[in-house]
Order: structure tokens, then sequence, then C-alpha cells
């Protein structure tokens, strides 16, 4: 199993091996489906890494798992050390989680004072006469209005709600904030501001967040690496300017290209990718995505590809961080 | 534009009244709270698409574009109706139909006989009790005098049309035993079953993965070019509109604020909600550069006079808050700015980012 | 892939939104009617000793089946006794049996509910076969039956209507349960950590409730009519206490002679009826639309 390489080359802050999440189906005693097949990966203090998927690929279950809302087999670390599943309040506390629908996020019976309130009284993270305090501070680094403090969720757009959610999961002074397509519910002008807000979380805080999108164009713009997810698994993991600038497993590439462009000029081949996202119950054999492969081969179908860095790269000594799980991804090798 | 235009808006205004709409969905008036005023959501809008042409209207949300599309089909919500302006759809006026017996029968045959809609989420628009062959068959029947059997045919012909793999068994599938992009084939097959000349797309694509909003909307653009169908996107996404439309007109509360060729009006905005728009979006071509957002909160449903954006715009002015502004320009690309972004300084704008 | 649903930055449309929770109900014309009638109603009845003249029970047999007048506005019973005062009596009693006898199928009910519906498992299991039992009788049946073993009165009401009308509750509550413990707050809540308990009581109540209280509200609509019922068949309250039900099986047979003996306590069940319909109705469209 390769150590994920990191941006500062310290150990990563949050580091997943061998993750596996399934779902069984009681229905008729059909087999379990596997969401998230042994998943590894690290994410550094203040680094953003964007997990990019379609439908089928796992990567809100793996979001889920790392912040223990879901049963997973495989390590979980934080700084070193181990984090179970089930976890005690601590533990909890230092991975926090932001939804993707900013109405259901927040309970709408509270006012979003009162909700970050009730999590720094619960893990006790400020004396009582400190909480209230300490609350304006959040609400206001995220950037709300104070009239919209003692207002319930109902009052608020949809981009306040977000930022109250993200105050409420600053609250816990995480090390890590798993961000669950936080922006697509979002115009696309508020959702450039709640990018900022990440890009001021991670700057100021040190914050490492895992930005879970569809949308390449977000995690183009906000993360340091990018990982790209098919059925389960990650095929494709590199710093982000090298995986938009030569993404190398097939999937990613024509990823890549199906992203809709606004500058004229847009009139480029569009090899589609046909067919549709596969449902994770019937996962095929050897690589999962030979069936959809324009480039697959016999052996692709029979044996699944390894996460493997490149061997030959410009950078010599250190082992390469551009990843890909694909048996024709570097010609040379 | 040759020759007169198959869809025609003339200053379309609806409003929105407070009562009915918060009640129980059945729509009764029980519990109904005790409304004022309406409230103008769609204002002074017009527009007109040429046969076989793509125009899209793009807009955030609150801006009314969906009520704009709503209102082109008739299909408003009971609180919601037409206080001014008028629709026409190749020559016979729309907007009072529902009103007769006679207009709402003939609005029934034109909508659905000649215009195709496409909604966003599929699921919700098919039947999920009744197979999916059988509702494009349906859909087939409802505008052509056709057996049965040579109804069916026809919808196995439009699936093929429509790219779905072996139609044969996927015809016998209910709607819940399809992916999302098959299914929106199928809501698609319906809407050009009757050689529909307009079709009308509110977000199809936009609960799609993204390579299959790639695969549907290369198929759209085919589609048109083989059937001559016309085309009103409605979306929010700016690089859908600039992939599939000829034609662009974005909308801010309620109103046109630019309308114009898409690359012209991509390439050099001249209203300040466009340019910042364009801006806002995160793009492939920039990676590691995050984009600007637009200062304030969008304005929705604003009655009083003046540029519904002077609140969030860096260039208004006294006049701009006291007269709202009216669309104006040359060659096709209009905009409703007093101060439109200057064509250098527009570029200016886009390149200092 | 979940379907992304553009939410509306400029903020709620409706105005009232975000404004204080009575300012908003007291403009809910169907809510205010019903609480204005039940409040009548209830006022009435409470206020029985100044506004009759004569005790409920107080016989007067030179009087008997006497028309409206001065002295009985409503006339007299069969046994001279004024239905004036009798019907507010009886209303009192109605009344509060009609509430109280509600409350406490709607803790019991809704705590099963939240249990079932958070737990799941076996919790669940048993709770929904054991619900399935009940449900599979007919609600009077149940109730009758149990009335009858156990001796008729006012606490049998309560036991019986107790131990068959929780139910209705636990179901609400659980399938509200079960589409709430989805939702982001509660799985955000989760996620920091927060105890089970805290969760339930904070989080979940507060939201799952709603619909369980508009139900309640047709709830004692019915158990009133419950209880009119069992007074009808002589297993509810007992006599001489006034009680609407008693009231219309007495004046049955006199329906000819002096109709008022049996529709005054029916109009008085349809009006309170009426009044509570109202008051679910207009609760559902607030506490719906919230």
């Amino acid at each position: 199993m390769t150590e994920q390489p990191t941006v500062d080359g310290a150990g990563p802050l949050l580091a997943a091996r061998g993750l596996s999440v399934s779902y069984p189906d009681r229905s008729r005693g059909r087999p379990a489906v596997t969401a998230v097949r042994e998943v590894s990966l690290g994410l550094a203090r203040g680094e953003v890494l964007g997990l990019v998927g379609e439908s089928g690929c796992g990567k809100t279950s793996l979001a889920r798992a790392l912040v223990g809302l879901e049963p997973a087999t495989g390590e979980i670390a934080l700084d070193g050390q181990p984090l179970p599943s089930r976890r005690t309040r601590d533990q909890a506390r230092r991975v926090q989680i932001v939804f993707q629908d900013p109405y259901a996020s927040l309970n709408p019976r509270l006012t979003i004072r009162h909700t970050v309130e009730e999590m720094l009284r619960v893990h006790r993270l400020r004396p009582r006469p400190q909480v209230r305090a300490r609350a304006t501070e959040l609400l206001d680094l995220v950037g709300l209005p104070p009239r919209t403090f003692d207002s319930r969720p109902a009052g608020l757009s949809g981009g306040q709600r977000q930022r109250a959610a993200i105050a409420r999961a600053l609250a816990l002074e995480p090390d890590v904030l798993v961000a669950d397509e936080p922006t697509t519910a979002l115009d696309v002008s508020v959702q450039a501001v709640i990018l900022q807000l990440f890009a001021q979380l991670r700057d100021d805080l040190g914050l490492a967040i895992l930005l879970i999108t569809h949308n390449l164009a977000v995690v183009s713009a906000m993360c340091d690496r990018i990982a790209v997810m098919y059925l389960g698994q990650i095929i494709e993991q590199a710093p982000a300017r090298a995986l938009l600038a030569a993404p190398r497993h097939p999937y990613t590439k024509r990823l890549l290209a199906a992203v809709p462009q606004l500058s004229p000029g847009a009139a480029t081949p569009r090899a589609a990718l046909p067919g549709d996202p596969p449902s994770p119950a019937r996962i095929p054999a050897g690589c999962a995505f030979h069936s959809r492969c324009p480039e697959a081969t016999a052996h692709c179908s029979a044996v699944p590809p390894e996460l493997l860095p490149g061997s030959s790269e410009a950078n010599g000594s250190r082992p390469s961080a551009h990843l890909v799980a694909c048996h024709y991804a570097w010609p040379e090798a | 534009m040759t020759g007169p235009p198959l869809l025609s808006v003339r200053g379309l205004c609806v409003a929105v009244g407070h009562g009915p709409a918060r009640g129980p969905a059945h729509g009764s008036a029980r519990g109904s709270v005790r409304g004022p005023a309406e409230v103008p959501v769609v204002q002074d809008l017009s527009l007109d698409l040429p046969p076989g042409g793509a125009l899209g209207l793009v807009g955030e949300s609150g801006s009314g574009k969906t009520t704009t599309l709503r209102a082109i089909l008739g299909l408003l919500p009971p609180a919601a109706r037409i206080s001014a302006g008028e629709v026409i759809f190749d020559g016979a006026d729309l907007t009072r139909a529902g009103t007769t017996r006679a207009g709402a029968r003939q609005l029934r045959a034109v909508r659905g006989g000649q215009i195709g809609v496409v909604w966003q989420d599929p699921l919700a628009s098919l039947d999920p009790v009744m197979r999916a062959g059988d509702q494009i068959a349906e859909a087939v029947r409802a505008h052509a005098p056709l057996s049965r059997a040579a109804a069916r045919a026809r919808a196995l012909d439009l699936m093929r049309q429509v790219e779905l793999p072996d139609v044969e068994r996927t015809s016998r599938r209910y709607p819940h035993e399809l992916s999302g992009g098959q299914r929106q084939r199928i809501v698609i097959a319906s809407a050009i079953a009757a050689h529909q000349r307009l079709l009308l797309a509110d977000e199809p694509t936009t609960a799609l993965d993204v390579t299959v909003q790639d695969q549907v909307l290369t198929l759209l653009s085919r589609l048109r070019a083989e059937l001559g169908q016309a085309l009103l996107l409605v979306t929010h996404d700016l690089a859908v509109v600039a992939q599939t439309c000829a034609q662009v007109a974005v909308m801010y509360a309620g109103r046109i604020v630019e309308t114009g060729p898409v690359r012209a009006v991509f390439a050099a905005p001249r209203h300040h909600y466009t340019s910042g728009l364009l801006r806002a979006a995160p793009s492939l071509d920039k990676p590691g550069v995050l984009p600007p957002g637009i200062p304030g909160t969008p304005a929705v449903a604003v009655a009083t006079a003046g540029c519904a954006f002077a609140p969030r715009c860096p260039s208004a002015d006294q006049l701009c808050r006291s007269v709202t502004p009216a669309l104006a320009g040359a060659g096709g690309h209009q905009a409703a700015c007093h101060h439109p972004v200057a064509a250098a300084a527009g570029r200016l704008e886009a390149r200092r980012d | 892939m979940t379907l992304p649903v553009l939410v509306a930055e400029a903020g709620p449309v409706t105005r009232d939104a975000g404004r204080p929770v009575r300012a908003r109900w007291l403009q809910n014309r169907t809510l205010l009617a019903g609480l204005i009638l039940l409040a009548v109603i209830a006022g009435l009845c409470a206020c029985a000793p100044l506004l009759a003249a004569h005790q409920p029970d107080q016989q007067d047999l030179l009087h008997v089946l006497a028309g409206p007048s001065a002295a009985h506005p409503l006339g007299t019973d069969d046994l001279g006794r004024d239905i004036w005062a009798r019907l507010l009596y009886a209303g009192r009693i109605d009344l509060l049996i009609g509430f109280a006898a509600v409350l406490a199928p709607f803790i019991l009910g809704s705590m099963l509910g939240l249990i079932a519906g958070y737990r799941g498992g076996w919790a669940d299991a048993v709770i929904m076969r054991v619900l399935d039992i009940v449900v599979a009788f007919p609600f009077y049946v149940l109730v009758i039956a149990v009335v009858f073993a156990l001796g008729a009165g006012v606490t049998s009401i309560f036991i019986a209507i107790t131990a068959v009308g929780w139910v209705s509750y636990t179901r609400i509550v659980r399938g509200e349960v079960l589409v709430a413990k989805r939702l982001g707050y509660i799985q955000a809540a989760q996620a920091a950590g927060l105890g089970t308990a805290r969760i339930l009581v904070r989080h979940l109540t507060p939201n799952v409730l709603s619909q369980a209280v508009v139900y309640a509200m047709s709830d004692i609509v019915l158990t009133i009519l419950a209880v009119v019922t069992l007074g009808y068949l002589g297993l509810g309250v007992q006599p001489p206490t006034p009680e609407w039900g008693a009231m219309m099986q007495a004046g049955q047979q006199y329906l000819s002679i002096h109709p008022m003996l049996a529709t005054a306590p029916g109009v008085a069940v349809v009006l309170t009826g009426l009044a509570l319909s109202l008051i679910g109705d207009g609760l559902a469209a607030e506490l719906g639309a919230a």
C-alpha cells in the first residue's frame, strides 16, 4: 500500500487506509452493496482536497464514514491516533461535516445563535459566561450580519443558512472539515462567496478541508489536490494543476471533457462517454471502468489496476504525487 | 430574422398573491393567510424565438425564469396570474386561452402537440406506474390518430432517436428502473413525439451527472438540427447556454436585463449583472482562481421604480435608483442599463481577474 | 445523485416567515374562528354556576317536560331538571374528559413513536407488532370492551381510551421521525457527538410533534364523541352527573313531544366538534406551512 504523499512531506493530518463501506441489502438476500472499496487517502493540515465523482461513486459514503456517521471497515487516523467508527465526543468533535441541503441542515426551531451555542455548551468549549460571546464571534467569522443571529433558519437565505451550518461546524474547533456538495444547491454568485469563505478558513485557521462535489470547475478553483472516484475507488489523484492539465485516467479525461465550457470556441470535438454511471450493486470485474472505456483491452476486464504513481517524473527522487489506477496510464512504464 | 417568430412574448407581467400559495397542497382556501397586495414576479418581459432558433433564458433563483416558462404554457400555480402582456405562439394568442372552453381546448392541443416540455426532474415528470414505452406511446396518440400498435412502433422509433440502448427491453421498464439520463431521454422522446415545433426545457440537465448532461445536451442539439425544432432553455448554468443556444436572455428580478447572441453577450457583457455572473462562475481554464461573488443578495419581485440591480452595482447612481432602464442597444445585443459596461472596460474587468 | 434544489438566495418571498408566531397565527381565519368558538363554549360551561339559575340535579316534579320559559331558558327534562343548567354542567364534564383523555395517549403514543422511529431494530419491531394487534380491533369495540370489563365510570374511560388511542400517535410520530432522522441537522448533531437523549429531546421532538398535535385536535373531537357514545350506552359517566350523551339517550324517547331534551346536547356536541375541527384545520395550515 503506497504511502499517501502530502503537501509538505509531513505525515497527513487525516489518513484513511483500506476504508470500505457497504450497505447490507436485506431484501431477498441480495449481496451487500459496497459503496466504498478499500480507499486510502490522506489530508494535510491547511490543505483542500477535492473529491469528485458522479452518482454511485461512493463519495458521500466516504465522507460519512470519515465523519463517523457510517460504520466502515479499515482504518482512519487523525494525527496518528486511530479514529473508530463509534467515537467519543472529543473524537467526533475533531472531524466535522457540512451538508448539501441548506434547508435541512439546521434545526428549524432554534435560532442560529442557539444552534451554535448548543455546540459550545455540550462540548464545554467555553465557560458558561463566554458562550454567547464566542457564538457571536463565530457567526461573525462566517460573514453573517448581526441582525440574522437571532433569526430562525426560515428567515435566512440559502447562502446564509449554509454559512450558519459552517459556523456550527467551526464551533467545535475541528481539525478537519468535510464539505459534502456545500454549494451545489446555491446560486453561482453565492457559491463564489462560500468558496471564498472556505479559502479564508484554510488560510486563517489552517483548517484541512475535504471538498466533495461533482462540479469540476469548483474543484479547479479551490483545491490543492484532486482525487477522482469511480465505483467506490479512487482512480486518479494528483495535485490540482497536474490533474487538470494532464489527466491520465480515461475516465478523468472524459469527465473533464464533458464539462460545458463558457468560452466560445467550445466547438471542441466531444468524445462523449457512452452509457450511464453504473450502479455500485453490479461492479464489473477487473477494472471497474472497463465496460465504458474506449481504450479497454482484455487485460482490463480481468485484472483490476492498482493506484500507482508514475515511475518517471521530473522531480526525480521524490515519489510522484500523481497516482492513477489504470494499466495504460503511464506509456513509459 | 426571416419570417415571423414562432414564439413571441410581449410585455409579459406575472403577479403572485400571498393567499392560497401558503395553504395546504390541495389548494383549499382553508387556513389561508389574509394576504395583501400581489407581488410582481415577472415584469415587462419580451422575447422572440424564430422557428428553429435556440434561446437560453438565464438567471439565478428568484429571477422569474421558471415562472416565465410556466406562464407561456399557461401552467401557473393558482396564486399566480398573468397581469399584463401576451404570449403568441405561431400567430395564436395563448395568454387568455385558459379562460374559455374553446380556448382551453386549443391550449391543450398546443401544449404537448406543438410545444414539448422537459422539466428538471425526470422522475417527477413520468408516471411511476406506467412503463416507459407506454408513456411515449400515450404522448404520440394524444396528438395523432394512430392505432395502439402504430403508436408503440413510433414510440420505439423515438426511443432509438434519443439514443436509448436496447429499446425493446427499455420500453417495458418502469421509470424507477431506469437511470436519470435514461428517464430524461424518455421525457425528451415524448417532447418530440408529435413533431412539436418548440421545445421548452427547464433546467433539463441540472439533476444529471456531468457526463450524462453532456450526452443529453448533445442529443438536444442534434435533434434540433434534425427536426428543425426551436428551443427555449431555462437554466442557471451559463456554460450550458453557451453550448446549446444561439441567443441568450439574462433575467434579474423578473426582468430581462440583457439579451443578444450568446457569443457577443458572453465575450463582452454590457450589463453589470451579466458581467458579475460571468466572473462568478469558476472555470476549468482558471485553476486556483477563486471567482469573486456579487455583493449583496439578489432582488426578487421589485415593485418600485429604478434598476433592481442598483443596490449591488458598482456603477449605480441616482439615475439608476430612480428610473427603470429599458432594453437598448444595437445589433441585437441589448442591455437594460443606464451605464452599460463599456466594451473595452468590460474586457479589462475580465482580464483583471 | 440527490436533486440539487436551487435555493432562493434572496430569502423567503413570503413576508411572514420570520415574524413572531403569534402574529401569524392570529391572521389565520380558520384557526381564529375555531378558537373563538371553543372559547365561547368553554367559557359558558366554566361559568355554569353564574349562568344557570338552577342546580343541574335539582328536580322539580311539578314542572316536568316544560317548554322554554323565563325560569328555564331551554325547558325542563323528564324529572323537572333545568336543561340549560344540565347542558352547561355536562359541558364541563365532556370537555374536561375530552381534553384530558387525549393527553395520555398523546404522550404515551408520541414517546413510543420516537423510540420506534429513532432506534429502529428490536424496539421498533416490538412496538409495531403490538400496534398491529391493537389496530386490528375496531376502536369502539375495544373501548367498550375495556370499559365493560373495568366497570363503567370516568376512570375506566380514561384507561380504555389511553389503551386504544395511543396507536395513531405512534404511527404519526414514527413516520415523522423516520424522515427527520435523515435530515442534515440531526446528522450534524450525531456527527458532533451529541447523545441520543439530547438529540431526541432537543432536536427531534419539537420538530416531529406538529403533526401529532394537529391530529390531537381531531382526536379530542373523537374522544368527546366516544365519551358521549359511552354515555349513550350507559357505560360512561354515571347519573346523576349530567353528560351530553346521557342526556341525548334520555331525551330520545321524548323526541316527538319535547325535542329540546335531545337536541340541545346534540347541538352542543356539533358546535364543539366544529370548533375543534376548525382549530385542527387552522393548525394544520400553520404547522404544515411552517
